[in-house]
């Protein structure tokens, strides 16, 4: 079989894999971009809420990705006390699908090839002389490999990454598309509660009109076989009976510490390969498409005379650490405690809230106010934080 | 022993996530590679939709559905 030959494969078609793509290619190397899917997007696995935030220093958020703006959070507690606050960023649900299919066009006119309905089966090195990725039926050679591909990371195990998930750092999510007359307009709502999500929360993304996209994540410790499906079928029979149903789905959302090291000889980790997302959100499309473009940056810029050298691509892990990476390490700590956090005192806390008007309140001081009554969990959370 | 059921597979790859052996391979479907499976149950546990089980005294190379 022959090879083809590239400087930088990029395997994972997905927000962070694109963006590798487009700024490997962008800076003048030879790149191709991998997928398993027939075409970029598709099925979306995901709740689609982003900050603009987000978007800031990665690629220009287009207005026709745009489904809702956010204005409004709402916290639902276990007992249905509810909590409604201002969003105080600016974020939107946006159209995942269309988002990547731009992206990917976008990758593909800086010079990016892509190649869809290929499912890179193992990566080897090639004693000193790059890589070797091999589906079934083609064999690709890149001096450079950024591993893209997702929640998985099955790839970077030929590599010498552990990357299997532990059961208290992963949740396990069933996520569908709803059309009923009771979502509410540009708002996300988020129950929490051991009944309806043991370990995780439930949650309403408005998604444009009378649509939402309705989600749920249990914590895999806390999981049994098939029970997001259930809890997510019963959820929203409660809440949105009737409710038209469509783009029933599920996935995994790594909420572990971000691996490592990133980087290997010339393979680099990112996005959900590398395990990095909001601990405490579960959103990681922002960080997805922030690690790609450094990914996608610096392996670029680690060529010298058309070979690869490796010692250059350290920087990336460098540029992540001192950014998202140390938000992530922040949220990672507070889901620890969070996930020993009783009913009762998530109960504790959205009565504090509504007694205080939460406008006038940061979330800081309501949790406070509830740590105040439990000084030994808030002696758990300042040791971590520290 | 864990066999898949094609039918309720959604490809989402949580599976393959915690599988500690690296035993579960997404291609074009799913495969287990009953050879490296140590039967730990944690796939089965965390697959959102059940589409995985574990079955007691299948003959080797039954779980490669
Ligand atoms: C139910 C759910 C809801 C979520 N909601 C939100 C949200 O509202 N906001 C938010 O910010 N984040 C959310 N997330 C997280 C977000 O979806 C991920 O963080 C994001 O998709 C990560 O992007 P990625 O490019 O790293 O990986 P992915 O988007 O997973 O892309 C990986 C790609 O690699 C491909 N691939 C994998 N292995 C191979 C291989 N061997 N060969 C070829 N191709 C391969 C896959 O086909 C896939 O296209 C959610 C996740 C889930 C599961
Ligand atoms: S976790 Fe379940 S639905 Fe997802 S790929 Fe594995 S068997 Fe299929
Ligand atoms: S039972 Fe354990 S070892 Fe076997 S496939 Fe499932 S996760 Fe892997």
């Amino acid at each position: 079989m022959a090879a083809r030959q590239f400087d930088i494969a990029v395997i994972g078609g997905g927000p962070c894999g694109i963006v590798a793509a487009t700024y490997a290619a962008g800076g003048g190397r030879k790149v191709c971009l991998i997928d398993r899917k027939p075409s970029p997007g598709h099925p979306v696995r995901c709740g689609e809420a982003i900050g603009l935030k987000g978007f800031a220093s990665t690629v220009e958020l287009k207005p026709e990705w745009i489904q809702s703006k956010i204005s409004y959070m709402k916290l639902v507690s276990p007992s249905g006390i509810t909590v409604t606050v201002p969003n105080s960023y600016e974020g939107y649900v946006v159209d995942r699908e269309r988002m990547e299919k731009d992206l990917t066009t976008d990758a593909v006119a800086r010079g990016a090839e892509f190649i869809a309905d290929t499912s890179i089966v193992s990566v080897s090195s090639r004693n000193g002389d790059g890589y070797e990725c091999r589906s079934r039926d083609s064999v690709i050679h890149a001096q450079c490999v950024i591993l893209a591909e997702g929640v998985e990371s099955r790839l970077a195990r030929n590599l010498g990454w552990s990357t299997s998930l532990s059961l208290r750092d992963i949740h396990s999510c069933a996520f569908a598309r709803i059309a009923h007359d009771g979502v509410e307009p540009g708002t996300c709502v988020f129950y929490l509660g051991v009944k309806r999500a043991p370990g995780g929360y439930v949650w309403v993304f408005h998604r444009g009109g009378n649509t939402a996209n309705v989600g749920l994540g249990v914590l895999g410790e806390s999981c049994q076989k098939g029970m997001p499906r259930t809890l997510l079928e019963d959820f929203i029979r409660e809440k949105f009976p009737g409710a038209r149903v469509s783009d029933l789905h599920c996935g995994g959302v790594p909420m572990g510490r971000w691996i490592r090291p990133l980087v290997r000889g010339g393979v680099m980790l990112a996005g959900d390969a590398a395990h990095m997302m909001n601990c405490v959100s579960g959103a990681g499309i922002a960080y997805a498409l922030y690690s790609g473009k450094i990914a996608g940056t610096v392996a670029a810029q680690s060529f010298v005379n058309g070979k690869c050298r490796p010692e250059m691509l350290g920087s990336y892990q460098d540029q992540w650490a001192s950014f998202y990476g140390k938000q992530q390490d922040r949220s990672h700590a507070i889901k620890e405690v969070m996930v020993g956090f009783p009913d009762v005192f998530l109960d504790d806390v959205a009565r504090s809230a509504t007694k205080n008007c939460a406008r006038k309140m940061s979330i800081l001081s309501i949790f406070v106010k509830a740590f105040y009554k439990r000084p030994l969990l808030l002696l758990k959370v300042v040791r971590l934080l520290r | 022993m864990i066999v898949v059921d094609k039918q309720s597979c959604d490809q989402c790859a949580t599976c393959v996530a915690v599988c500690p052996v690296d035993a579960i391979l997404l291609d074009e479907r799913l495969t287990i590679d009953s050879g490296k499976c140590i039967g730990c149950g944690r796939c089965a546990r965390v697959c959102p939709f059940g589409a995985l089980s574990e079955v007691c005294g299948q003959p080797a190379g039954a779980g490669k559905e």
